[in-house]
């Protein structure tokens, strides 16, 4: 690789040359490929685990619809934020500055950022660190900010949008929360304390088919569709929203009239405690493990140990799985009138999930793209002018490269994680999931129209924990918090020292 | 990221149901010491024993996945509250058990059917505490509010009423034993009123239990 680069070690002023160019269009290319596999083989999972776990959707139908609405979020709505990590925290002084030697400077920095996020990504889950692809990458803007304008003078960066996106980062969780906790009161108060609760409940589901297809479409419709050259006011975008959501809620009412109280049936009725699975496969890793580090005849006794382990846990997760047709989160407990109620969530659940997935194409797929676009704009205009829209429809191609990206990242490596995440989320019953889920689809949605880039991760468990403090989860963790904000000081740094070390590589290597 | 913990409320209920059981066992243990069974008294110790030791493991469990950064839907130390009375069902019905294997005792047929009715009372207060434990699950699904709150606080109301029954059978049996000490070696009469006492701080423990779970759902 490095007899190819050689030739433009220490070549200096004018324009890269054609090969020079290949080079960055690799690496860039390279490098935003890789942060949308990354989104969306680690974070899709909590779009969808919940659905997965609770029994609404099988592995295969997750993916297909998860690819479905993560691109058309990422294609629809990624704009704003990519727009906020590609110039958002540079003052127009900062990009005039950049455009006097051509952009060369802002390439470079844009190259190193997407590497060092890359590059901490991989380690971060080497090291099984719960980091932020948003972190990352705003980390190590900022961090390629800093050294390009470490001589100029201040102003340079505008620390108040920097503010602003770690401000954002704080209120998301907690808006997120908010908004979670009042829809699962409501769920409470107009369902789950109701005598006739199926009843209550299907009185209350068409509504909130409403609002969450309202949301959805609001937002994609006001301003959304430019790509599809449909630029309407908002007062025509909200007219459309609340048609289309009326439209499916009166599609919604027969479909829920289906659903109907099943009594107890034996067959579901053995179920283990999720407790004894949860324990019988870490005492299977632990027989491995033990068995490896004794010798002689204990060693054999604790792999015969470790093999019948072995064959109790797998006779526990047959006895667990649901017989088909049936649900296995909601059908472990409570009384037949409970089950049917949360069966009818089961399908507002899947809205909601989707309404995540949109949402998170839409923030995430900027974290992948921004600084791709950066890099390819200057090198479309021959380092003219930096801050300027995308020549053409390259602006869509990118968005859609990220999309892509996303989903192959799902289909490679996300569904594994949706699979490992859905098992693990039994207390997250379809009520819980689908306020949750509603409430961080709607702070993530906002966020993006705002421009904001947030983490949806961390939204989607301050949703939780906003379920969580109206007495709706058997037992949260709240040490995650803890690890939120661990990762927030961590990454940041990182990020942006990786993205030094890279800056200075580049500017190096190319001259 | 664990954002879940493991939810107390299945084992909790899983420790209840071995309680139930010990409690259940304490008529057949008693009436094999009265009726001199030896083989049989031998049979049920040991269930008692076992049954304890294994609600002792579950406690511990438990316990140990309740580090204080675990958040519940109710106040973490009320749930570990009455997990410690509920400990007391089966560490007192060993008492008891225990308490027979002291000394060869002797019990006047006059006191049989007084007994028997404590230690029936006794059973169907602690009964109506394993079920109103068995509710747990439904009430965290429905958030302890609403009608399957009111059907709890509606057993509460039933185990304080019963409890107050066993109350006063306490006293009339141990009244009876008092009544009768011409005829009971004074050995005898301190045990049998000892176990007595027992019975009664089973149904006590019960009734602490419903009364915390009231103070839960009120929170």
């Amino acid at each position: 690789m490095f007899e190819t680069l050689s030739p433009f070690l220490g070549q200096s002023g004018g324009w890269f040359s054609e090969t020079q160019v290949f080079w960055i269009y690799l690496i860039a290319m390279g490098g935003g490929f890789y942060m949308a596999w990354s989104i969306g083989a680690n974070d899709v999972a909590n779009a969808m685990g919940t659905s997965v776990g609770s029994g609404a959707l099988t592995l295969r139908n997750a993916i297909i619809v998860a690819a479905i609405f993560e691109f058309a979020g990422a294609f629809l709505v990624g704009s704003h934020v990519s727009e906020t990590v590609r110039k958002g925290i540079f003052s127009n002084e900062a990009m005039t500055f950049l455009n006097e030697d051509g952009g060369r400077l802002y390439v470079y920095g844009m190259m190193g950022a997407l590497l060092a996020a890359a590059t901490w990504l991989l380690t971060a889950t080497y090291f099984g660190l719960p980091v932020s692809t948003t972190h990352s990458i705003v980390g190590s803007v900022v961090g390629f900010g800093m050294v390009i304008f470490w001589n100029e003078p201040p102003g340079m960066i505008l620390w108040s949008e920097v503010g602003k996106i770690v401000l954002s980062w704080v209120v998301s969780p907690l808006l997120a929360g908010g908004f979670a906790f009042l829809v699962f009161i409501s769920i409470q108060k107009l369902v789950l304390h109701k005598r006739d609760m199926v009843n209550s409940a299907k009185k209350m589901a068409p509504f909130l088919v409403f609002l969450v297809f309202l949301v959805i479409s609001l937002v994609t419709l006001y301003k959304g569709l430019k790509p599809l050259k449909l630029d309407w006011t908002f007062t025509e975008a909200l007219l459309g929203a609340v048609s289309i959501g009326i439209a499916a809620a009166l599609v919604s009412i027969p479909l829920l009239n289906r659903i109907t109280v099943e009594e107890d049936d034996p067959e579901t009725a053995h179920a283990q405690n999720p407790v004894i699975s949860e324990d019988l496969a870490r005492m299977k890793t632990k027989f491995k493990k033990l068995s490896l580090l004794a010798t002689g005849e204990v060693e054999g006794k604790l792999k015969s140990l470790g093999a019948k382990i072995e064959e109790l846990s797998a006779e526990v997760e047959e006895q667990d799985q649901p017989p088909a047709g049936k649900t296995a989160g909601a059908g472990a407990w409570g009384t037949p009138q409970m089950r049917a109620t949360e069966k009818i969530f089961i399908y507002l659940q899947i809205l909601s999930a989707c309404t995540v997935a949109f949402a998170h194409g839409a923030n995430d797929v900027a974290n992948a793209v921004g600084p791709l676009m950066g890099v390819i704009g200057v090198l479309q205009r021959e380092g003219q002018i930096v801050s300027e829209q995308l020549a053409g429809h390259w602006g869509l191609y990118i968005l859609g490269l990220g999309g892509i990206g996303i989903v192959i990242g799902l289909a490679t490596w996300g569904w594994r994680v949706i699979e490992t995440i859905g098992k693990k989320i039994t207390e997250l019953t379809p009520t819980r999931g689908f306020s949750a889920e509603f409430g961080a689809a709607i702070t993530i949605l906002v966020a993006s129209r705002f421009g904001l880039p947030i983490s949806t991760t961390h939204t989607l468990v301050g949703a939780v924990l906003g379920v969580g403090f109206a007495r709706g989860i058997g037992a949260l963790n709240l040490r995650v918090v803890r690890d939120i904000i661990i990762s927030w000081v961590v990454t940041l740094p990182a990020g942006a020292v990786l993205t030094i070390i890279f800056y200075y590589i580049f500017k190096a290597s190319f001259g | 990221m664990a954002l879940f913990g493991r939810s107390p409320f299945k084992p909790i209920q899983a420790h209840m149901e071995k309680s139930r059981a010990c409690v259940e066992r304490i008529k057949p243990v008693i009436n094999s010491i009265i009726d001199d069974e030896p083989a049989e008294f031998d049979r049920v110790f040991k269930e008692i024993s076992d049954l304890e030791s294994e609600a002792d493991v579950i406690k511990n469990d438990i316990r140990s996945h309740l580090p204080k950064s675990i958040f519940l839907p109710i106040d973490r130390r009320d749930l570990l509250e009455i997990l410690d009375i509920q400990e007391e069902l089966p560490d007192t019905a060993q008492d008891i058990a225990i308490l027979l294997t002291l000394r060869p005792l002797k019990l006047p047929a006059d006191m049989k059917e007084p007994l028997n009715n404590l230690i029936d009372e006794v059973a169907t207060v602690c009964n109506q505490a394993a079920d109103m434990v068995q509710e747990f699950d439904e009430l965290v699904e429905t958030s302890f509010g609403g009608p399957e709150a009111k059907k709890v606080l509606g057993m509460i109301e039933q185990i304080n009423a019963d409890e107050t029954v066993a109350d006063g059978t306490e006293r009339a049996a141990a009244k009876k034993l008092f009544d009768l000490e011409k005829e009971v070696e004074v050995l005898d009469v301190i045990m049998w009123s000892r176990i007595i006492n027992k019975l009664g701080d089973l149904a006590d423990s019960a009734e602490r239990m419903a009364n915390r779970l009231r103070l839960m759902i009120a929170k």
